[in-house]
């Protein structure tokens, strides 16, 4: 007689996925981008402050 | 080299044009304040581009300097971001920061349409004066203006994209959402550090980084609208559905 457990699907197996590329693909992006903004960030405060080469 | 400050900023004004295009026939279709302001900003992008293009082709005039310098210098990024504050935030502070980037807006127009020019200062520096520099201004107190609306509009329209992407990807829901804003944030941030490899003296940086932004976003829009594999075959069933109903 087969179990409750098998009978049911897995919580595992009931979790959206992504395809494979876009799993490993998007965190590194997001991660890539947010770094981005973080300079941006830096180099547009330094504009503002006048330390940015031709900012003067 | 001259002819590559003519045909990227004018590229980038008709590619920005064909966007807003696309943006605001959606925005008469399901309404929505972001889908204007992303319009109105697309038109902004479009005018600067213009304004580019024009200096490549014919040389210095004070308007078409004044009107790059408000509409592609200032606000350009702050009104993209704006709509992407109607997307994600609460009403009531959307309604409150539209208010004071209306007014931040109006102020910065009056002090550039007012601002003492002199094109002879835009090869000072390292810049080459191939591309318009905002060096031209030299009335202090309005160049100053400009790193407060692009540090908001980084933030809101950067920062919301990839802020809706990590989302997405945390539900593991809506693909198309995830990589469109991914790549609207990558072509976001392009004119940006075109401008900051400008500052530095490279060749059409700014110009490049404008036509490459406009293009990121253009296809990020256009994925983010556009649903993949299963959900685009419920979409065109629910479409047949609602015809035959």
């Amino acid at each position: 007689m087969p179990s409750t457990r098998e009978e049911r699907p897995t919580k595992e197996k009931r979790e959206r996925r992504y395809p494979p590329f876009w799993e490993r693909a998007v965190p590194v992006a997001v991660g890539i981008l947010a770094l981005a903004i973080v300079i941006m960030i830096v180099v547009i405060v330094a504009v503002a402050l006048g330390l940015f080469p031709g900012s003067g | 080299m001259r002819a590559t400050n003519i045909w990227l900023p004018w590229t980038s004004s008709l590619l920005s044009v064909v966007f807003a295009g696309f943006v605001l026939r959606r925005y008469t279709r399901r309404k929505g304040l972001h889908l204007l302001l992303w319009g109105i900003g697309m038109i902004m992008y479009a005018v600067g581009g213009a304004c580019e293009g024009y200096y490549g082709a014919f040389g210095w005039q004070p308007l078409v300097f004044r009107l790059w310098y408000l509409f592609g210098a200032i606000l350009v990024a702050a009104w993209l971001g704006q709509g992407t504050v109607y997307l994600l935030a609460r009403r009531r502070w959307a309604h409150v920061l539209m208010i004071l980037l209306l007014a931040g807006s109006l102020y910065g127009a009056a002090r550039v349409f007012t601002a003492q020019l002199e094109p002879a200062q835009m090869t000072s520096s390292v810049h080459t004066g191939s591309e318009l520099s905002g060096h031209a201004i030299v009335t202090p107190g309005v160049r100053v203006l400009t790193p407060f609306f692009n540090l908001y509009g980084t933030v809101t329209l950067v920062g919301g994209a990839v802020w809706s992407a990590w989302i997405f990807w945390r539900k593991r829901i809506l693909l198309h959402r995830t990589i469109g804003n991914i790549l609207i944030a990558a072509g976001a941030i392009l004119p940006a550090f075109g401008g900051t490899f400008s500052r530095m003296g490279v060749p059409h940086a700014l110009y490049l980084g404008e036509l490459l932004g406009a293009l990121l976003m253009f296809v990020g829009f256009l994925r983010a609208t556009t649903p993949m594999g299963e959900q685009r075959e419920r979409a065109r069933a629910g479409r047949a559905r609602d015809a035959r109903t």
